[in-house]
């Protein structure tokens, strides 16, 4: 192991719930390191196993198997009152029988420091998430988003190590979810605490992690930052689950360097790149490629004659969504391709029914390991 | 066209009637008991004008004074010992979701309900005697005790169940240890099930007249026993006073209570 | 990384966490659980082999088997020659009680049905305060409740002075000291513990229910009978019980409004405690009754278990 100190540092934690029908295991020998300062989000369907495993960090649940760090110091051992980790929960759970400052300075309380600290303390997290107002208001008496940044000040007060945050923007609607995603990240980078955020949003997970961690099934697919995870999707859970993507089925005819020169089901040929754990696929191999919609150029079929790889194929749907136009393509292959146009372009519209040619470049093609 | 009384489907006819005349029926009685205990004289057709005599006169009784004096003390000592064992029952029942014998725990703190009221009564005597407990305050309170705890469970556990457990991880991610998560946060939000299930006891045990005739002994009244004595020789304007009275305080302990059951955060301190 | 080829050994903070919280439930629950089968469980195993003793002189028992109690209610032994006759007499108060608690349970469910489903419909404030106000007659003194009920329909109460009044009638009604008077009296009593338990399930019931009905052209009362009493049933079962057990056992009612003429069961096992003094004789009397009460209890849960197993379905 190298030297470098993480803030949260997971080895092969497992954890098994008995139930009456048998066991269920939410996390399967998960490793994961989570570096100082870092805004880190854990992102995957319902019931991946992500809420537990923050569970697991804050302390409400038990190990089955496996160890937790927290800059360096084993923490297994400690109750949730023990460690310096606070968690912004995704129904907040304010203490609906304390005023707004009162909820604040709990942590401060249960940690005995003096009433003038704990005052300064309060004001000062009021401040932070401009709360000022609301100081002698209950929680009853709040909106879903003036709770959530009490939630927030109330997790922050104390300075945690570390601060876990529970699905927290899920109560929201959509135009203050997405501003107070602006703001958590600000709120990160003002206190240099490091977050750790579990969300079931792509579009939070991209637009607030600095390094993001895609689960499944009790188990961490990929971990990388947000242009990693888009751009070069590890496998085929991973490129469905972020963003949209087109899926073909493929046979490598030869390798060269990174690039695999591959040939599609109805005998049309592409490059694709082959790295990560795909770096292993051999000529002969069936392979799955991932291309994005947008990275997917379409032309009237006339224009080129036989110039580079183009693929043959019609429009068979056309949808408008105001930025963009999505198109319907079906090519030789068993599944119609999806190709997203922007509209600011000069581009030509085409037509349904019109015969087009696809193209795109041998790096924005994947080739998924499974 | 449908006639405009059969347009709402779920409306019958007469079912209003009934539930007026349902009303009528169960304070009918009462309103009747209490309006004669203002009246002066003891006459059921003349009305002698509005007085207080009758309640005067109960006051002054020696023996309702001191049945009196024996129902609060032991409705104030049997309701304290029933809330506080069925809070840590409803704590341990509510709090840990899953465990095996957990319907038995149920069905063993609702005993008391199921069982008829007069079996409980001479069961209780029986075992007094047996083990050497005297009869008295001391066995009515023990009496009323095991009788009261579902009464007292019924509004704990209601609030209890309707307390998320996230409150308590709240409390502990906190760095509140068990005790004073418990203390500082679930306890103040458990209060109004606790003073309700308080109350509902206090009434319980004031109220019971059944179990208390058996396992009182000579010496130890309370006040249904006084009044039932009373009126064995006959029924006076007297305990139309007294009973006024003891109706009036079931119903404003019944109100309170139902009001702190449904009471909802903001508090208005 | 170490893969694990066999199972983990669980964390050791899990098991302790685990044991923590069994000794905690544990210290919570046994206080109550021991006082409530220390003071009524216990006692109630006493009074079964209580039944099977022999009365003492003055009350009390000689600790000698016998089943004489229980021959006693089938039987009467002759004084002189010590031969069993047919008795009726003890059978007679069961069957009363049980037809008064019977007619009883009949009468609040009448009343009480409409009643509820009349609340379940009203707007919710309206709902509110009507259950509130079905509510609080069950939490005033049974006692008290009784005397209210025999000072007004006494023959010299006010009841027969309105009707004598009014001339409605030429001799004051006989209502009080009567078969009848109890029967008032027991629903007069109870009546809440129907109401409440139907309202609970009459308000749970899905009203868009009865527009499909009557799309489906059931006429009103036929929906009333064939959709919204099976789903209420639960309900009506409930409620049912909790008339009909303390009903059975009654001792305030028949003791008042009986007149001690007109016994119940409940007086019958009390007069062996107070005046007869036969204890195993009134044990054997309880322990009968608790037999019929649970076996009611029984159909009560079975049928909540059907209940519960139709939802599921």
């Amino acid at each position: 192991m190298t030297s470098e100190l993480f803030a949260v540092n997971g080895i092969s934690i497992t954890k098994v719930y008995a139930g009456g029908t048998g066991d269920v295991v939410a996390l399967d020998d998960v490793s994961i390191s989570i570096k100082d300062n870092e805004f880190f989000v854990l992102l995957g369907p319902s019931g991946c196993g992500k809420t537990t495993l923050l569970r697991c960090i804050a302390g409400f649940e038990a190990l089955t198997a496996g160890r937790i760090l927290l800059f360096g110091e084993g923490i297994d051992h400690l109750p949730p009152h023990r460690r310096p980790v606070n968690t912004v929960f995704q129904h907040y759970a304010l203490f609906p029988h304390m005023t707004v400052s009162d909820n604040i300075a709990f942590s401060l309380r249960m940690l005995r420091r003096d009433e003038r600290e704990i005052a300064q303390t309060v004001e000062r997290m009021l401040a932070l998430v401009h709360m000022a107002e609301f100081a002698g208001r209950y929680p009853a008496q709040l909106s879903g988003g003036q709770q959530q940044r009490v939630a927030l000040a109330r997790a922050l007060a104390s300075h945690p190590k570390v601060l876990l945050l529970d699905e927290p923007l899920s109560a929201l609607d959509l135009k203050l979810r997405q501003a107070m995603r602006l703001e958590l990240k600000q709120l990160q980078e003002e206190t240099g605490i490091t977050f750790v955020l579990v969300t079931h949003d792509q579009d939070e997970a991209l637009s607030m992690g600095d390094r993001i961690a895609v689960m499944s099934k009790g188990a961490i697919q990929q971990t990388g930052t947000p242009r990693e995870i888009y751009d070069t999707p590890v496998n085929r859970f991973v490129a469905d689950f972020i963003g949209e993507t087109n899926f073909l089925d493929a046979t490598i005819r030869s390798v060269n360097a990174n690039t695999a020169d591959c040939v599609l089901e109805g005998g049309a040929r592409t490059g694709a790149t082959l790295a990560g754990p795909a770096a292993r696929m051999r000529p002969g191999d069936r392979v799955l490629l991932s291309v994005r919609p947008e990275k997917i150029a379409v032309r009237p079929r006339q224009q080129q004659p036989g110039a580079g790889h183009g693929i043959d194929g019609s429009i068979t749907r056309s949808v408008y969504i105001g930025t963009d136009t999505l198109y319907q393509i079906a090519l030789d292959t068993r599944t119609p391709l999806i190709a997203r146009l922007q509209n600011s372009r000069q581009a030509t519209d085409f037509a349904v029914g019109e015969a087009v040619s696809v193209s795109f470049d041998a790096a924005a093609c994947r080739v998924l390991a499974d | 066209m449908k006639p405009p009384r059969s347009r709402d489907l779920k409306r019958y006819p007469g079912f209003g009637a009934v539930t007026w005349a349902c009303l009528v029926f169960l304070y009918g009685p009462l309103l009747v008991i209490a309006l004669y205990s203002f009246n002066e004289i003891r006459s059921i057709t003349v009305w002698g004008g509005f007085s207080l005599h009758w309640y005067a006169k109960a006051f002054n009784n020696e023996l309702i004074q001191r049945s009196t004096w024996n129902s609060l003390v032991i409705a104030l000592c049997a309701a304290s010992m029933a809330t506080t064992l069925a809070t840590a029952a409803a704590l341990a029942v509510i709090r840990h979701r899953r465990f095996r014998a957990r319907e038995t725990c149920i069905g063993i703190i609702n005993l008391p309900l199921m069982v008829p009221e007069i079996v409980t009564a001479i069961a209780s005597l029986v075992f007094f005697v047996l083990v050497g407990i005297p009869l008295g305050v001391g066995s009515i309170v023990l009496a009323h005790t095991v009788f009261c705890i579902p009464f007292a469970y019924l509004p704990i556990s209601a609030r209890l169940e309707g307390i998320e457990g996230y409150y308590e991880e709240a409390a502990g991610d906190l760095y509140a240890d068990s005790r004073r998560a418990f203390r500082h946060v679930l306890l103040p939000m458990l209060m109004p099930g606790v003073l309700a299930g308080f109350m509902l006891a206090f009434i319980i045990s004031l109220d019971d007249f059944i179990i208390t005739n058996f396992v009182a002994g000579p010496g130890a009244s309370t006040l249904p026993l006084a009044i039932y004595g009373l009126v064995r020789t006959g029924l006076t304007p007297e305990i139309n006073a007294v009973s006024t009275l003891l109706l009036l305080v079931s119903v404003i302990f019944v109100i309170l209570s139902c009001l702190l059951g449904r009471k909802r955060y903001p508090a208005g301190h | 990384m170490p893969s694990p080829a066999t199972p983990p050994p669980r964390a050791a903070s899990e098991h302790a966490r685990a044991r923590r919280r069994l000794k905690a439930r544990a210290l919570l629950l046994s206080p109550a659980l021991l006082v409530i089968c220390g003071l009524l469980v216990l006692p109630l195993c006493i009074i079964v082999v209580y039944s099977f003793l022999t009365p003492g002189t003055y009350g009390g028992v000689v600790w000698r088997f016998s089943t004489e109690s229980y021959v006693q209610f089938l039987f009467e032994r002759d004084l002189f020659d010590d031969t069993l006759a047919f008795s009726p007499a003890y059978l007679q108060i069961y069957w009363r009680s049980f037809i008064q608690a019977l007619v009883a349970t009949t009468a609040c469910f009448l009343i009480g049905f409409p009643t509820a489903y009349y609340i379940a419909t009203l707007p919710e404030r309206k709902k509110y305060m009507w259950v509130l106000l079905i509510t609080v007659p069950y939490w005033i003194n049974l006692l008290i409740r009784t005397i209210a009920m025999l000072f007004l329909i006494r023959n010299e109460g006010p009841l027969n002075h309105a009707l004598l009044f009014a001339g409605l009638v030429d001799a004051p009604l006989k209502i009080a000291y009567t078969n009848i008077g109890v029967g008032i009296g027991l629903i007069y009593t109870y009546l809440p513990f129907m109401v409440l338990p139907l309202y609970a399930a009459i308000e749970r019931f899905d009203f868009r229910l009865v527009e499909a009905a009557s799309d489906l052209y059931a006429r009103r009362w036929t929906i009333l009978r064939r959709v919204i009493l099976p789903l209420a049933m639960p309900g009506v079962v409930a409620g049912s019980l909790l008339v009909f057990i303390p009903s059975l056992g009654a001792f305030i009612a028949p003791d008042l409004l009986g007149g001690g003429k007109n016994l119940m069961i409940g007086n019958l096992i009390a007069l062996q405690f107070q005046g007869s003094r036969n204890w195993p004789f009134g044990s054997a009397a309880a322990v009968i009754l608790m037999t019929i009460v649970l076996c009611a209890l029984l159909v009560y849960v079975r049928q909540q278990s059907k209940a519960r197993l139709r939802q599921l379905r």
